[in-house]
């Protein structure tokens, strides 16, 4: 089940792998589709069409960097954020929190929320 | 687990029906399927059925398709972005400003020569522009060699002093001189400024594109 839409996932996209990415030192784009599913106990489904353009982008950008290692035979490639770009990543994060908390003060007037 | 076999027919299916033809997106899509039928394949015993879960999962061969154009674009913008980087830093260098000057100096004289003594519509200045351009290259190539010995020989591109700074700023002069040379020498006398003016556009480019062959470009994609 992926109740979110589409346009939604794509513009947070690069905020979720950035944020599952700080939480670990590298993951492998299978890896970051079952987490997210899991995180989200199914209710979010990051598709493979997605989510490879946006690991590449972030590659490009320069704030993931990739090293691949032999799994049982095959060739896996890992992504991990730049050490000097932590610092990048982190602001981004910040910048998106702060966005949601200015989201949910537009949908829930009066209501004092603060994210986690 | 994923024998030798599967592992082809995934292979297989990646690059002839979703013609992913990137070596690096290949191996990467084929450890997605192959974790994905291991995933399916843990309560669907069948190889052939999980495949097709997995496949329909990703969205078809139009996603995969999808996926590698976006790669492929993207892999464009970085590489433009790094050459950008590469010449934005070149043109930066006092060099390049020595090499400009030399260059439009030159030229100019030439051009003023060609339009006082001879005209423009002989077929020697095509031939001209030819040779001259192929020697010049060559000609200029090596005492570029020569000139990246000079300056990163014994000081290091970071700690380079004013000397092999001086000789940087000469060497590029011989080089501006060595491409009318190079017109000089090959071909007949009435065409020689067109082709020296090619020789001389040729072995800019070559020095553009050579002088910082010794470093490591993009290192920060790397």
């Amino acid at each position: 089940m992926n109740d979110v839409p589409p346009q939604i996932l794509k513009g947070s996209l690069s905020i979720i792998i950035l944020k599952l990415l700080s939480e670990n030192d590298a993951m492998y784009g299978y890896e970051i589709c079952q987490r997210v599913k899991e995180i989200t106990e199914g209710q979010m489904r990051v598709t493979e069409g997605a989510l490879y353009p946006a690991l590449h982008k972030l590659e490009g950008e320069g704030l993931l960097r990739t090293h691949t290692q032999l799994v049982e035979g095959r060739t896996r490639k890992y992504y991990a954020i730049v050490p000097d770009q932590r610092g990048q990543a982190v602001s981004r994060l910040a910048q998106m929190q702060v966005f949601l908390e200015n989201l949910q003060q537009v949908l829930n007037p009066g209501v004092n929320v603060t994210l986690t | 687990m994923i024998t030798q076999s599967q592992y082809f027919d995934i292979e297989e299916y990646l690059q002839h029906e979703c013609r992913v033809i990137e070596p690096d997106l290949l191996e990467e899509l084929i450890d997605h399927f192959m974790n994905g039928i291991e995933t399916v394949k843990l309560s669907e015993e069948d190889f052939i059925v999980a495949f097709e879960v997995v496949k329909a999962d990703f969205g078809g061969e139009a996603e995969v398709r999808k996926i590698q154009r976006r790669y492929q674009v993207n892999a464009l913008k970085t590489h433009a972005k790094g050459v950008f980087l590469e010449l934005r830093s070149y043109f930066q260098k006092p060099f390049a400003w020595v090499t400009l000057i030399c260059f439009t100096l030159v030229t100019t004289f030439i051009f003023y020569y060609k339009l006082q003594l001879v005209g423009w519509d002989r077929i020697h200045v095509w031939l001209g522009m030819i040779s001259g351009s192929l020697f010049g290259g060559v000609f200029i190539t090596m005492v570029f060699y020569f000139q990246n010995k000079v300056e990163f020989g014994s000081h290091g591109f970071q700690t380079r002093n004013w000397f092999t700074f001086l000789a940087t700023q000469i060497i590029t002069l011989i080089i501006c001189i060595a491409g009318i040379l190079a017109g000089l020498v090959v071909v007949p006398i009435y065409a020689q400024s067109m082709t020296a003016f090619f020789a001389m556009l040729g072995g800019l480019i070559i020095v553009a594109i050579f002088r910082y062959s010794h470093r490591e470009l993009y290192p920060e994609y790397t």
